[in-house]
């Protein structure tokens, strides 16, 4: 059981690794090469990790080998297209025009079922909603409408909306983020003011983020522990 | 392009070390089927001293090697050279020639086997 115990706990620390190295990649979107790695490696730590009787190395090997094949497969995949082709595919196209491309679709063994689940998905009733849809690599289906159906844009109503940016946490559950209030352009001084505003002092807050454009949103700690939405100010 | 030179770095280590692996394997399992090829002579030959002496030496070969061994070869496949090697001793001592023969003949195919389950033959890679 101890020997187990302590098998584990390696070959633990050397899945994260062998996933960290692979990329953040690895961790959503899989193309196929990197699907049969994540699926492999599982194999791979789950066999020594039981066996007491396999040498570890057996499970590290070929863990290392697999990640070691992946980065050079993705380094090679990225200066060659014919190379990221024959290992990722390249995307194909299911809908022209609302015109399902059934060859295409029995080529990818995609059935009327999945294609009328992502359309679903993505919030369209009907083909003709869709002017392009492209199976991606990744297994994903991108879904663009046609003109009359896309969802109307500030651009297109000729509106000008002041962008606030992406917002940056300045207090996340009480700890106040310096680093976030310097790159935001402002100080302690201000966040003080800000709070004072409210009644609260930085313990008191569970989040509170500023975007760009100066829009404040504090939301406080609910006296139970848990941070309750009702709280929410903006500012 | 630093995960790429880990990559390829752990690539040329990895059969590095397998290449050792294998050579450490060859040279160990010679030397011991060697000292157990002699300790049958010398008991065909009714010298018993000599023989142990052999058995002597091939028993703390073994443990030597069988630590080692044991960090890269399937345990189950070092248990019946355990066996072997713990009875090889006694059988010599018992004046149980034929039986004595018979075991280390049988260590010594188990010995070659261990080595021929790791060498770079189509049986073993198919």
């Amino acid at each position: 059981m101890g020997i187990s115990f302590v098998r584990t706990i390696i070959l633990y620390l050397t899945v994260i690794a062998a996933v960290r190295i692979m990329g953040k990649r690895e961790i959503g979107e899989l193309q196929p090469s990197e699907l049969v790695v994540a699926i492999l490696i599982s194999e791979l730590a789950a066999i020594p990790m039981q066996e007491t009787g396999i040498p570890l190395v057996s499970g590290i090997v070929p863990i290392l080998t697999l990640l070691s094949c992946e980065i050079v497969l993705s380094a090679v995949t990225m200066t060659s297209s014919r190379v990221r082709r024959l290992i990722s595919g390249s995307p194909s196209v299911l809908i022209m025009n609302g015109v399902i491309d059934q060859k295409e679709m029995r080529r990818l063994r995609f059935t009327l079922d999945d294609l009328m689940e992502e359309l679903r998905i993505s919030g369209y009733m009907s083909v003709s909603e869709v002017a392009v849809a492209v199976a991606e690599t990744n297994g994903k289906l991108s879904i663009f409408p046609t003109s009359e159906n896309k969802p109307v844009t500030a651009g297109m109503m000729n509106l000008t909306i002041q962008d606030g940016g992406l917002p940056s946490t300045i207090i996340s559950d009480g700890d106040v983020c310096p680093q976030a209030l310097k790159t935001t352009g402002r100080n302690m001084a201000w966040l003080g003011g800000k709070l004072a505003e409210q009644g609260l002092a930085p313990d008191d807050v569970f989040l509170m983020t500023v975007d760009r454009a100066g829009t404040t949103v504090i939301i406080p700690k609910d006296k139970n522990g848990a941070a309750g939405a009702s709280g929410r100010a903006r500012a | 392009m630093n995960k790429l030179r880990i990559a390829i770095i752990l690539l040329l280590i990895i059969p590095a070390l397998i290449a050792g692996t294998h050579l450490y394997l060859r040279a160990a399992t010679d030397e011991m089927c060697s000292e157990l090829t002699s300790a049958q002579k010398y008991a065909l030959a009714d010298d018993k001293k000599e023989a142990a002496r052999q058995v002597a030496a091939f028993t703390k070969s073994w443990q030597n090697s069988s630590q080692i061994m044991a960090t890269f070869i399937r345990h189950s496949e070092l248990d019946p050279v355990n066996i072997s090697a713990a009875r090889l001793k006694p059988l010599l001592s018992e004046e149980e020639n034929g039986d004595f023969l018979a075991e280390s003949a049988a260590t010594v195919a188990q010995l070659r086997h261990i080595w021929e389950s790791d060498r770079f033959t189509p049986d073993n890679i198919f």
